[in-house]
């Protein structure tokens, strides 16, 4: 009985510990109210938003920021302030990241003298167009005590609201209300002790973690019409369609631009290799965000002007390029990893990238210009696995991107050391290919000319003063490489101890993931890999004539769903092979699996550490 | 009364474009001047091949300093004699790109085409007006279309606030020959302290700088960590003060640089008060 009310009081006691504030929760949301109301005109719907929030400092003196959106298709009305006397600023929200966004801002910067100060915000805004209103976040950057979002839904409007990522910590309630002339459904939902938006590196993005309403209008009465939105995914690759069709393209401009590309080339293959390492060498990206010319790309002409574009303006030359050498190449709608959703419920923010997709000999190739160095065939993880929404004329295509493995991401060494003066020395050869080639070519390139070789010295030495790399030599940096080998002389001086008659020595400098653990207590989100790892290290040790080998360390191996981490040793009286392998099969591990992934790279690191011992004969 | 409110409009909106087509007239204006200066070191296109392992080389480094001042009647506290300071800054470089990193780093440009700051009874305007050509490889010359860049608003109305521009065009080979030179009128403040530096993260094959200061107003400069020292010269009312350098390598900032102990250049400040101190307006501490 005693262990059934210990049982009843930790169940009890975990929802309270799960969506409790934090020790890093001062300023909270104490209480908020959010309401949507639904307007027609003859010709369009208009939401009106707003919003009524009491924050509250609960422990000291504090300064935060709140911070109502908005852009071309949304319009601030009011902001107010209730126990403070900021102001309100505006300002465009712009960045390293974007060039230019027609979205901007008004916030306050609101200071809490004291602990339990009260201070009220209310913003007011208007959504233009029913096809921008998509998403309701249910949490922000603040804890949140208490807090309700009320949609009032009237009957002339076709709407749906998609739960994601709900816990039990929020209630739905429908009230439906019969007027005489119409009747109006009200959605409300309430929000007790919501946690923060937490952002941590190496994170997904927000739409899978965070509790939010994807909100889809289908359709709604106007007076002398009724108005299809998103109905269907029909719906919005028409409204795509519609948009793109306003992009002129100069053919004979284009035309001549991509003979003059493809001059020399023998092959197809050749042909498209070259147009797309054109784009991705010669355009530079700068992220453009500005009303219809976010989803409108730029004018072929105008980007080859230019040399500089957005993914649309990128995706639309690249087409361009193609279709006037001849090939079958289509823009095409994608949203990239960092989103949670698929076409399968049409909306504006299911995708947020476009690309090329070419199909030539009966194969389909997508083609991101975006993505440096990678060639035909090569696919970013960010779009891997994703649906991609091909222009097709009157009906679209809808294709699934595939899944590349991990060793299309190898990154190897060979080398081969031999004992000269108390050194290990020798010849590495590292080779890199798919997103690990990216990487390096990426550093490399971004690295100005004159700090190239120190840069290769920190990052091949290991940045230890005991390892020293000379007669470097890199091939693979042309537009066509499907590798990338670098080649150096290596000494290594920080892996070997030599102490009377005997060496101690480990043979890898690459510690790769060795320090990967997770913070458990302080990490709140799954970690998620930039790209699927295939990690080989082959290193070869030449035994001294008059040494033996007289400590084997033991072979490694961890497999699991998720990883693989290796590490096999191959003795015979000359020579030591050592063989390393990791490999991250999948790029997302779970907050539930963080323990055993610590585990197994302690466990990993231990084995790494062993040192072969050679005494003298 | 109908009437008079259009009329109200009419005069302001006329205020405005005319104050937006006296900014684009004097930036017209001052790119012509600019572009047509017949100086040789913007002509030199040769680079030593000791430089072809930079980032980017600074074939040509050009500023000058225009400062002048008129007394104006005032009331402040009392009515008094105040000097307004008209004052000109411009840079002017010429710079061979040689890799994606300098690339990234000349490829956009942010400016303030004009601020007003609003003071009792007097106002501080600063004017900025940029302009850029590229140098192909070829030797064409393209200039860029300064009005292709894009306001980033910082206020409700969108009346205030900066612009960026993307240049257009440019890429790894090229050479750009660009510009900002910003216009000052200061009712009530000294001008901001300049520092001419002579060193930089690129190689700098020449580097000039050219001081015009009436003699109305008083200047105090200092030349340290070797840089060179300017040479004065006198035309009516006008001080000149001229510096040169060429071949000058560039200097890594790191974090134990201590600049104003290591970097040379030449500090100056022009006070609008005459300051009658030995013989001359000009003097070094």
């Amino acid at each position: 009985m005693k262990k059934n009310i210990y049982s009843l009081f930790a169940f009890i006691l975990i929802p309270v510990f799960t969506f409790s504030q934090t020790d890093d929760d001062n300023v909270i949301i104490n209480s908020g109210i959010e309401t949507y109301d639904f307007n027609r005109t003859d010709e369009q719907v208009t939401i009106t938003k707003s919003s009524d929030t009491e924050y509250i400092a609960t422990k000291k003196s504090d300064v935060i920021y709140v911070a109502e959106f908005y852009n071309q298709q949304s319009e601030l009305k009011e902001a107010d302030v209730d126990g403070s006397s900021a102001s309100p600023s505006y300002t465009h929200l712009t960045d390293d990241e974007i060039f230019y966004s027609d979205n901007k801002v008004c916030y306050y910067e609101l200071p809490f003298k004291y602990k339990d100060k009260k201070i009220k915000v209310q913003f007011k805004k208007t959504y233009k167009d029913p096809r921008y209103f998509s998403s309701v976040y249910l949490s922000e950057t603040l804890f949140i005590k208490s807090k309700t979002i009320k949609f009032n839904v009237p009957d002339w409007i076709e709407i749906e609201f998609i739960e994601k990522n709900f816990n039990g910590n929020i209630t739905k309630n429908i009230i439906k209300k019969d007027g005489k002339n119409s009747s109006m459904t009200e959605y409300i939902y309430t929000i007790n002790n919501q946690k923060a938006i937490k952002i941590e590196p190496n994170m997904q993005g927000r739409s899978y973690i965070y509790p939010h309403l994807m909100v889809r209008i289908r359709s709604a009465k106007l007076k002398n019409k009724t108005e299809r939105y998103f109905d269907s995914l029909d719906d919005q690759y028409a409204w795509y369609k519609k948009i793109v069709a306003t992009t002129q393209n100069d053919e004979q401009l284009i035309k001549d631009k991509s003979d003059e590309i493809v001059a020399g080339c023998t092959t197809d293959w050749d042909k498209i290799a070259k147009l797309l390492a054109w784009t991705q060498n010669n355009i530079r990206y700068i992220a453009f965000e500005d009303g219809m010319a976010a989803f409108k790309p730029d004018e072929a002409q105008e980007v080859i002007r230019k040399k500089y574009g957005d993914c649309k303006g990128m995706a639309n030359l690249l087409t361009q390029l193609l279709v006037a050498q001849g090939y079958d190449a289509r823009l095409t709608w994608v949203g990239t990893n960092h989103i949670a959703y698929d076409y399968s419920t049409p909306s504006l923010i299911v995708d947020n990238h476009m690309i090329c997709t070419l199909y030539y000999k009966g194969n389909t190739y997508f083609l991101d210009p975006t993505v440096d160095y990678l060639l035909p065939g090569e696919i970013s993880s960010t779009i891997q696995g994703r649906q991609a929404l091909v222009y097709n004329e009157d009906k679209y295509i809808l294709e699934r991107i595939p899944e590349l493995s991990p060793s299309f991401n190898n990154d190897s060494l060979a080398c081969e050391y031999k004992i000269e003066n108390g050194k290990l020395a020798g010849k590495a050869t590292y080779n890199y290919s798919g997103e690990s080639k990216f990487n390096i070519l990426s550093i490399y390139h971004n690295t100005p000319i004159d700090k190239r070789e120190l840069m290769l010295k920190v990052f091949f030495e290991k940045n230890n003063v005991l390892n020293k790399m000379n007669n470097i030599d890199i091939s693979g940096l042309n537009d066509n490489a499907k590798t990338v080998r670098i080649q150096f002389d290596v000494e290594n001086q920080s892996t070997i101890q030599h102490v009377n008659n005997e060496y101690y020595l480990g043979l890898d400098m690459d510690k790769d993931i060795n320090e990967l653990t997770i913070d458990t207590l302080k990490r709140e989100n799954n970690f998620l890999f930039a790209y699927k790892h295939s990690i080989i290290r082959n290193i070869t040790l030449l035994i001294p004539q008059d040494y033996a080998i007289s400590y084997k360390p033991a072979n490694f191996v961890i497999d699991k769903p998720n990883y693989y981490f290796s590490i096999d040793y191959t003795f015979d009286n000359n020579k030591v092979v050592y063989h390393k392998k990791i490999v991250i099969k999948k790029q997302l591990i779970n907050k539930s699996d963080f323990r055993d992934w610590n585990k197994d790279i302690r466990s990993f690191n231990e084995a790494f550490l062993e040192q072969i011992v050679l005494t003298k004969k | 009364m109908k009437r008079l409110f259009f009329t109200l409009i009419t005069f302001l909106l006329f205020a405005v474009f005319t104050f937006a087509d006296d900014y684009e007239t004097r930036a017209k204006a001052v790119r012509d001047t600019v572009w047509n200066w017949d100086m040789p070191m913007f002509k030199n296109r040769t680079i030593p091949d000791s430089y072809s392992k930079e980032s980017a080389v600074v074939i040509a480094q050009y500023e000058e300093v225009n400062a002048s001042g008129k007394s104006k009647l005032r009331f402040f506290t009392t009515l008094a004699f105040n000097k307004e300071l008209y004052y000109t800054s411009i840079i002017r470089k010429l710079v061979k790109i040689n890799d994606k990193s300098a690339l990234e780093a000349f490829s956009e440009f942010s400016f303030t085409e004009s601020k007003k700051i609003l003071g009792f009874n007097s106002t501080n305007t600063l004017s900025t007006y940029i302009g850029a050509r590229i140098i192909k490889s070829d030797g064409s010359i393209k200039e860029v279309n300064v009005n292709e860049a894009v306001k980033v608003s910082e206020n409700k109305k969108g009346t205030e606030g900066y612009k960026k521009l993307a240049i257009p065009d440019l890429q790894v080979g090229d050479i750009l020959d660009y510009f900002v030179q910003k216009d000052f009128k200061i009712d009530n403040e000294n001008v901001p302290q300049e520092y001419f530096i002579f060193s930089g993260r690129y190689p700098i094959l020449d580097y000039k700088v050219h001081v015009e200061l009436n003699k109305k107003l008083t200047a105090e400069y200092r030349s340290i960590n070797n840089a060179p020292d300017f040479v004065k010269t006198e035309i009516d009312d006008v001080i000149n003060l001229d510096a040169e350098q060429q071949n000058i390598a560039k200097m890594e900032m790191v974090v134990w640089t201590a600049p104003y102990r290591q970097v040379p250049l030449i500090r100056l400040n022009i006070s609008k008060q005459r300051v009658k101190i030995h013989l001359q307006t000009i003097f070094r501490p």
